[in-house]
C-alpha cells in the first residue's frame, strides 16, 4: 500500500511537471531571456520569486522553461534508446546463433566504454546543441533495453503460441512486430519510465558541464552551471534547479519501481 | 510393412504423401533418431490418424511435414504435396503452403493464441494472410467462422482476448483460425488433450462434422485410440519412430498385427472398464 502511493506520489509529481512545461508561457511572471542588469542577483521576493541570476534573468521563468527542454531531451533520449534497443535486441533473441553473439558483443562494447566519456567525445565532435545532446544521450543508453528485450524473446519465442503463428504462414517481421514485442513491452516500458530520469540527469551533467543546451536557453543543468560562479553569494541559484532535478528523477524513479512491482 | 500403402482407397491422386520421413535430433551428445523412415498418403477428404505412445515420433512427423522443426533437428525423405517436395522447397513457398493448405491445430488451445491480441485480430490477420479478405470484410468472415465453431454472439466475442475465453472455446477459436483459409489437410496434433472430457467429446464432434462438410483431409495425431476411432477412416501406430502398422480403422482396432497396437488397445480396455 505503502508502495502504492510513493508510485501515485511519482505519476502525480510528473503530471505537474508536463502540465508546467506546456503552461511555461502562462506562469512565468517574466521573460526567461529577458536580461535586466539593475536587477542582478536579487534574492527571492515577490516580484522574483526565486531570485534573479547575475544577468538580472528571473530564475523561476526560467526554471519553467527549462522544465520543457528537461523533459523533451528525457522522452526524445528515450525514445531513440527505446526504438534501437528494441530493435538490436528483437533481432538478437528471435534469430539467435552467431547474429544474437554479434549483437551482444556489440551491446558489451558499448557498456564496456564509460558513458560520459562517449558522451564528450562525440559532442565534442558534433559541437552542442538540444538536438545533438538528444541524439548522443539516446545512442549511449540503448544497452539495457537491448538485452531487456533479446531474454523477452528468447523465452516467448519458445512459447507455442509463436509456433501456432508459425505454422499458420506468419513471416518472421511479422512473428516479431505482432506476437513477440507486444508480449514483451511491460520490462521496456519500465525501463524507458527509469531511463527518462537518467536522460534527464546526463543532459544536467552535460549542460553543467557546459556541453549540453547552450545559453541563453534555459535547461535546469545550465542553469545550475551558471549558479555555479555565484554559489557564495546566491544560493538560489544553484538550489532551485537542483530541487527540480532531485524531484523529477526521483518522481521517475518512483514511478518506474512501481511500475516493475506490478507487472512483475 | 510401408513400402507400398495398404487400405489405400480408391480416390486417385492422394493430396499428401510421405516417403521414408526421417528426423534426428541432434544435441550436444550423440543424435537422437525420432522418426525412421515413415511412409504414408492422405488422400483429400480422408481422416489419417497416428496414435501412439509419448516419445514415438508422432508429433515430430506431423512438424517435419511443414517444416517446422527447430534448426538443431535435420529431417530427411520426401513430403510431396501435388508435385513438390515440401522439404526441399524455399522458405517463401512453405509460408504460404502453412496454414493456406495444411493447417496446424495443436494440444493446447490456451498456449496457442496469442495473449495480447484480441481473437478478432489474430482471425482477421489469418484471413488477410491467405484470403483475399480485407477489412470489413475480414471481420465479418471471422464472425461467420466463430459462428459457424459453434460459438455465441460471435460478434461480440471478437473483441475479447483469449484468457477469456474457456478452453473449449479457445479450441474452437483455433479451428476458426486453421479452418478460414480453407486448408485442405488439417494436421490436428492431440486436439483434445488439454480438455475436460466433456469437452472433448464436443470438440471431436465438431472435428467430424467440418471434415465431412468441408472435406477436409485430416492426419489426427494422437496417444489415445478412444479418440481416434470415432473419427479415423484409417490408423497407423507408432513405435520408436517407425510406422509398425498401417490400416483402415476397422481392421486395426479389431485384428490388430502389431504388438504394439494389441498394447494400445489393451490400454484403452482398461480405460473404458475404469469408466
Amino acid at each position: 500500500m505503502a508502495k502504492n502511493r510513493l508510485t501515485v506520489c511519482g505519476g502525480v509529481v510528473l503530471l505537474l511537471l508536463a502540465l508546467v512545461a506546456g503552461a511555461a508561457p502562462w506562469l512565468s511572471p517574466h521573460d526567461p531571456l529577458q536580461v535586466n542588469l539593475p536587477d542582478a542577483l536579487l534574492p527571492p521576493s515577490a516580484a522574483y520569486p526565486l531570485g534573479t541570476d547575475q544577468l538580472g534573468r528571473d530564475v523561476l521563468s526560467r526554471l519553467l522553461y527549462g522544465t520543457r527542454i528537461s523533459l523533451l531531451i528525457g522522452f526524445i533520449a528515450v525514445g531513440i534508446a527505446v526504438v534501437i534497443g528494441t530493435g538490436i535486441g528483437a533481432i538478437a533473441g528471435f534469430y539467435g546463433g552467431w547474429v544474437d553473439a554479434i549483437l551482444m558483443r556489440f551491446v558489451d562494447t558499448m557498456l564496456s566504454i564509460p558513458t560520459i566519456f562517449l558522451l564528450l567525445s562525440i559532442i565534442a565532435v558534433l559541437g552542442p546543441s538540444i538536438q545533438v545532446v538528444m541524439a548522443v544521450i539516446g545512442l549511449t543508453s540503448w544497452m539495457g533495453v537491448a538485452r531487456l528485450v533479446r531474454a523477452e524473446l528468447l523465452s516467448l519465442k519458445e512459447r507455442e503460441f509463436v509456433l501456432a503463428a508459425r505454422v499458420l504462414g506468419a513471416s518472421p517481421v511479422r512473428l516479431i512486430t505482432r506476437h513477440l514485442l507486444p508480449n514483451a513491452m511491460a520490462p521496456v516500458v519500465v525501463s524507458a519510465t527509469l531511463g527518462v530520469g537518467g536522460a534527464i540527469l546526463t543532459e544536467s551533467v552535460l549542460s553543467y558541464l557546459g556541453l549540453g543546451v547552450q545559453p541563453p536557453t534555459p535547461s535546469w543543468g545550465n542553469i545550475l552551471n551558471e549558479g555555479r560562479i555565484a554559489l557564495g553569494v546566491a544560493w538560489w541559484l544553484t538550489v532551485s534547479p537542483g530541487v527540480c532535478i532531485l524531484m523529477t528523477v526521483l518522481a521517475f524513479n518512483l514511478l518506474g519501481e512501481g511500475l516493475r512491482e506490478r507487472y512483475k | 510393412m510401408s513400402e507400398k500403402v495398404p487400405g489405400t482407397s480408391p480416390l486417385g491422386m492422394p493430396l499428401l504423401t510421405v516417403e521414408n520421413l526421417s528426423v534426428t535430433y541432434r544435441q550436444d551428445g550423440a543424435p537422437v533418431r525420432a522418426v525412421d523412415g515413415v511412409s504414408f498418403a492422405i488422400e483429400p477428404g480422408e481422416v489419417l490418424a497416428l496414435v501412439g505412445e509419448s516419445g514415438s515420433g508422432k508429433s515430430s512427423v506431423a512438424l517435419a511435414l511443414a517444416r517446422l522443426l527447430p534448426p538443431m533437428a535435420s529431417v530427411s525423405g520426401r513430403v510431396m504435396l501435388s508435385e513438390a517436395d515440401l522439404l526441399d522447397a524455399p522458405e517463401a513457398t512453405l509460408r504460404a503452403i502453412r496454414g493456406g493448405t495444411i493447417a496446424y491445430v495443436f494440444q493446447d488451445p490456451a498456449a496457442s493464441l496469442n495473449p495480447v491480441l484480441t481473437i478478432g485480430e489474430q482471425l482477421v490477420e489469418m484471413l488477410t494472410r491467405h484470403t483475399p479478405l480485407r477489412g470489413r470484410d475480414a471481420e465479418r468472415a471471422a464472425v461467420e467462422w466463430l459462428g459457424r465453431m459453434g460459438i455465441a454472439s460471435a460478434a461480440e466475442r471478437l473483441h475479447a482476448y483469449p484468457h477469456e475465453f474457456s478452453g473449449g472455446m479457445q479450441q474452437r477459436v483455433c479451428l476458426a483460425m486453421a479452418l478460414c483459409a480453407s486448408p485442405s489437410l488439417l494436421v490436428a496434433d492431440e486436439p483434445t488433450t488439454a480438455l475436460d472430457v466433456t469437452v472433448q467429446v464436443a470438440i471431436l464432434r465438431l472435428l467430424r462434422e467440418l471434415q465431412r462438410r468441408l472435406g477436409l483431409a485430416v492426419l489426427l495425431i494422437s496417444h489415445d485410440l478412444l479418440v481416434v476411432e470415432r473419427l479415423a477412416h484409417r490408423i497407423g501406430i507408432m513405435a520408436g519412430g517407425r510406422l509398425v502398422e498401417l490400416g483402415p480403422a476397422e481392421q486395426v482396432l479389431r485384428r490388430p498385427a502389431h504388438d504394439q497396437t494389441k498394447l494400445l488397445l489393451r490400454a484403452r480396455a482398461a480405460m473404458t472398464l475404469r469408466r
